[in-house]
């Protein structure tokens, strides 16, 4: 593979360690073009996409638009994703800064039907307001201000992120602990219910869009 | 909205879609098959991000990219990686694609003796073993000087042969 002058047994063996790798076939190739588009769209109309480091069961994903043009599009075109046209749950709350979020979650994936299940029906009856008071959120902001975060720059970098840090915003850290209950509550409930949910490699989406919010 | 100009637009079109197959094959060798599908819908969000930045040549827009990949899977190495709706597709079809290459349980050993040098040493041997680039561009693709990069190239190599027990006959 490389193109020393002066080859021996430690090129081969070198070259012979890759690691084996998709081959390209049709579905890929259209795939790669379908995430090469919508990576555009996505990255074009996005005005943040904040990310925090944090030990979780799952990954939620939070797409912010913020404001103006960005807002009016995904109000009046409908610029959920695909899969958030039909979420398992979806709730309304207001940042610090007064702005109204929107957020769902869905998209339930895992090797195990059963434990599927259970986090579907978690949202789908979930009561969010019973979980989503001001004192669970007092007592969750005031934890995760004892915590680290780290920012995610994009030319890869991080930096110290939350509260304290010039990255704070409140805006931000409502919207997180928010996240966060809604995570404990889940896990609380798969604990309950005896799902293992690593060993279900459980994972689901979320996508919150705040027009107006202070990030 | 941010807008972008149409020329570097299309021109980033052009180079992702050139470069796509060798950037996913990039990821699938330092990343587990879901991580690599999302790292590679977060590099093309950082990539069109991006996208005034990106250079005019092709060449150095294909380093410039692999450059961005590279920073992706360090950052996935230190933290949690997370799930993007953008590649929720792609990896359910990654997962049922056929695979080509050696067995997986060939070559561990040199996998692991690679694992084993430092960080920056390590990606120079797999960029210009696994990837192809000469030694020079794989060390433009981490930031290091010429002289740099031949250095470090060399130590990777004398330290690989004693961990694999071969003869050191040039060193």
């Amino acid at each position: 593979m490389s193109m020393t002058p002066d080859r021996d047994r430690l090129d081969d063996l070198l070259d012979q360690s890759s690691p084996r790798t998709t081959v390209v076939t049709h579905a890929v190739a259209d795939e790669l073009t379908r995430l090469r588009v919508e990576a555009e769209t996505t990255a074009t109309r996005t005005v943040r996409i904040s990310r925090w480091k944090r030990p979780t069961l799952v990954g939620l994903l939070s797409v912010m638009l913020l404001g103006g043009a960005a807002t009016a599009t995904a109000t009046v075109s409908g610029a959920w994703s695909p899969w958030a046209q039909t979420p398992d749950g979806a709730h309304t709350y207001t940042l610090p800064s007064g702005a109204v979020c929107e957020a769902r979650i869905g998209a339930v994936n895992g090797n195990n039907k059963e434990a599927r299940e259970a986090v579907e029906n978690f949202y789908q009856n979930l009561d969010f307001g019973s979980l989503l008071t001001d004192d669970n959120l007092d007592d969750m902001i005031a934890q995760l201000r004892t915590e680290d975060s780290t920012q995610w720059n994009d030319d890869g970098t991080t930096e110290p992120s939350g509260y304290g840090t010039k990255h704070y915003s409140a805006d931000h850290e409502y919207e997180w602990a928010v996240s966060r209950i809604l995570g404990n509550a889940l896990d609380a409930e798969l604990i309950r219910v005896g799902v293992d949910s690593n060993a279900s490699n459980l994972s689901y989406l979320g996508e919150t869009h705040c027009p107006g919010a202070d990030w | 909205m941010k807008r972008h100009t149409s020329d570097g637009a299309d021109r980033l079109s052009a180079e992702l879609a050139l470069n796509s197959p060798d950037l996913l094959r990039y990821l699938q060798r330092r990343l587990d098959t879901d991580d690599a599908a999302d790292a590679l819908a977060e590099f093309m969000m950082v990539a069109w991000r991006r996208v005034d930045a990106l250079p005019t040549d092709s060449e150095p827009a294909r380093m410039w990219m692999f450059g961005i990949a590279r920073n992706i899977v360090a950052n996935a190495a230190r933290s949690e990686r997370r799930r993007w709706s953008l590649a929720e597709r792609f990896r359910a079809v990654l997962e049922v694609a056929p695979t080509e290459g050696r067995p997986a349980d060939e070559g561990i050993e040199v996998r692991d003796a690679i694992a084993r040098l430092s960080p920056d040493q390590a990606e120079l041997v797999r960029l210009v073993h696994w990837e192809g680039f000469s030694i020079a561009d794989a060390g433009e693709i981490l930031g290091l000087t010429a002289s740099t990069t031949r250095t470090r190239y060399q130590r990777a190599r004398a330290d690989l042969k004693a961990a694999l027990s071969l003869h050191v006959d040039r060193f």
